[in-house]
């Protein structure tokens, strides 16, 4: 691109720049903020953003067509990121929301280490969640994959069928294992007592038995480690809706990868273990890699189903609820930033972990 | 006789699977059904009159008819904002390869980062903007969370669609836009349809936002109202189940009749 165009591409920019906020300051001199006033600046940027388009024309497209995308994403995600990151370096609360706001450096940080006993319970918890759901989603996905590895009677019925949980929201998942679970009544417990089991005590915080009886490590794990049913109907609730998004996915890509090395190891006379081992799970290796990455990410977004199940409890917290709670519901902005903060550090240390150990970036294309 | 019995089990497998996953749907279907006695009796109870009062309750006693109309409008307000923005945005990537790292690595972080991590500076922005309370501010946090990955899904659709065939358009004197329009989005139907779908299930289905943003009776949506049952001090379950019947029904019908679009756009999605 030629000096002279780059000179245009500014000044044009400028002016349509310079005209938006005109607009956007008649809007809001006149009209109290509210809605109308935000819909109405919407408004004037898309009529702008459309005339520009045709007065620039196609040799600034690689520009004019990212800004819809890039506004949105500036002023919903970098500017509150930005200002999460200034809340974080100063006590802001809802009693000095509207006064001073005092620089206190790390102290908001040293507060959640210090003083909030249930940052570091909430945060294992949240890991543990992490670890072992993926765990058991992963391992029943590929499970059933690899069983329902060829053409099946009624595809798209199981298809539909296998599509509903994870379709659904998460807050009614919750609300519906909140009523299978229950202890009197639930399905699960009336079930178990047809066939002469006594029920267990799934929505409490009663230790697991056979953990709690484990020597040595039992009473620690019950303590520090969440062995108990709360956890468990967390994780068998979790595992129930995401489970086919696992088996979906792991099936598709089984189902895509070539015949020939099959046919090679079963010539070769490989045991069924030894195809898998020395195969399957090497050429599915990017493919794990990937659905492994979205699901961990999905786990650390988890809320509505635990807080239908569970609501802001604190032995069920995990980081998202604790979010809302401490931030929302108590109007600490500056703790519920620094804990926001530390979420999603915890974010990006799964992805680099994953894109690590996983070979090549993951979910970015080359 | 050997691949009877195999057969038979594999049958018995499948349907025992199938009942784990349809089972819940089926008893929240029958709950919703269920007269109030019959749903915290301490037993099995399997028959029953039917009823229609817990969908009576939930429409009458409580505003269901404007929350469902508030999620209908989210959902459609979501959508439109963000296909628009994506379409536009996916088709620079694609074909320009514009943006650049920090843009990419931007919208790649946006789509790992929780929302709730976002609730906090939103909620101070949104109030100050006068957004709390009202469908325009859902609309709009929803809509930038999700863009990231409807960007990323019409990408990966727009790179199938052979550039031979725009570079035809051009030599008949067909502007870029003219080409977007006419030529890309046409042939690349299936994929924006995936992600029409897409994006309208998952607002339909936020709910963190709206109970934050928009929990006034005016703004709303089907997931808050039914929120409201569960933290309530006891539960009553059988507008619970109604409500829940309500929320799961289109996405259900969505999963029977598009689910070549649905399982489409998450392979790709999740693939690309």
């Amino acid at each position: 691109m030629g000096s002279q165009q780059l000179l245009r591409l500014i000044l044009t920019l400028g002016i349509w720049i310079g005209v938006l906020a005109g607009a956007w300051g008649a809007v809001w001199s006149l009209l109290p903020p509210g809605p109308p006033a935000v819909l109405l600046s919407a408004a004037a940027f898309v009529a702008l953003y459309l005339a520009l388009m045709l007065r620039l024309g196609d040799a600034y497209l690689r520009f004019t067509l990212l800004i819809p995308a890039m506004a949105l994403l500036l002023l919903v995600t970098v500017v509150p990121i930005a200002f999460l990151t200034y809340l974080a370096f100063f006590r802001v609360t809802i009693l000095n929301f509207r006064s001073h706001w005092p620089f206190v450096g790390l102290e908001n940080f040293v507060t959640v280490f210090r003083n909030d006993p249930l940052f570091l319970p909430t945060l294992v918890r949240t890991l543990e969640l992490l670890v072992l759901g993926l765990l058991f989603q992963f391992g029943l996905g590929l499970g059933m994959a690899l069983w329902l590895n060829r053409r099946v009677r009624f595809e798209s019925l199981l298809a539909t069928l296998i599509l509903l949980p994870m379709m659904t929201n998460s807050i009614v998942v919750g609300m519906l294992w909140k009523h299978l679970l229950n202890f009197y009544n639930g399905l699960l417990n009336l079930l178990l007592g047809l066939v002469g089991v006594e029920g267990f005590p799934w929505l409490t915080t009663t230790p697991i038995e056979f953990i709690a009886a484990l020597p040595a490590i039992g009473p620690w794990l019950v303590e520090h480690l969440n062995a108990n049913y709360a956890f468990l109907s967390i994780l068998v609730t979790n595992t129930w809706q995401w489970m086919p998004f696992m088996f979906l996915l792991l099936r598709a890509a089984l189902r895509s990868l070539p015949a020939e090395p099959f046919e090679a190891a079963r010539i070769d006379g490989a045991t069924a273990w030894q195809t898998f081992w020395f195969l399957t799970l090497p050429l599915l290796k990017g493919v794990i890699g990937v659905v492994l990455l979205v699901r961990a990410i999905d786990i650390l977004k988890t809320f509505g189903m635990i807080w239908a199940l569970f609501g802001n409890a604190t032995v069920t917290r995990v980081m998202p609820i604790h979010i809302y709670t401490v931030g929302i519901q108590s109007q600490d902005y500056s703790q519920g930033a620094v804990l926001s903060l530390l979420l999603a550090m915890v974010s990006v240390a799964v992805y680099w972990t994953f894109q690590r150990s996983f070979g090549r970036p993951v979910l970015a294309r080359d | 006789m050997v691949s009877l019995v195999r057969r038979i089990g594999f049958s018995l497998a499948m349907g025992g699977v199938i009942l784990v996953w349809v089972g819940p749907f089926f008893w929240m279907v029958l709950g919703s059904f269920k007269p109030r006695e019959s749903i915290i009796a301490n037993e099995l109870v399997l028959r029953f009159t039917p009823t229609w009062e817990n969908y009576d309750a939930i429409f009458s006693r409580h505003a269901f008819w404007t929350y469902t109309a508030n999620s209908f409008l989210v959902a459609i307000a979501t959508t439109v904002v963000t296909v628009a923005a994506s379409i536009l945005a996916a088709y620079a990537l694609s074909r320009y390869r514009a943006g650049g790292r920090l843009f990419e690595f931007w919208l790649m972080f946006t789509r790992m980062l929780p929302p709730a991590t976002l609730l906090i500076p939103l909620f101070l922005i949104f109030r100050t903007l006068g957004l709390i309370n009202t469908l325009t501010g859902l609309v709009i946090a929803d809509a930038s969370f999700l863009l990231s990955f409807s960007i990323w899904l019409l990408r990966g659709f727009f790179d199938e669609v052979p550039v031979g065939l725009e570079e035809a358009a051009a030599c008949d004197g067909a502007s870029r836009m003219q080409s977007l329009l006419y030529i890309v989005l046409p042939v690349a139907a299936p994929g924006v349809t995936a992600t029409v779908i897409l994006s309208l299930i998952f607002a339909w289905n936020e709910y963190l936002f709206a109970i934050v943003f928009a929990s006034a009776t005016a703004s709303k949506t089907l997931p808050a109202a039914a929120n409201d049952f569960i933290t309530g001090y006891a539960i009553n379950w059988g507008p619970v189940f109604a409500s829940g019947v309500i929320i799961v029904l289109p996405v259900g019908l969505a999963a029977l009749l598009l689910q070549r679009y649905i399982v489409r756009g998450l392979t790709l999605g999740a693939f690309k």
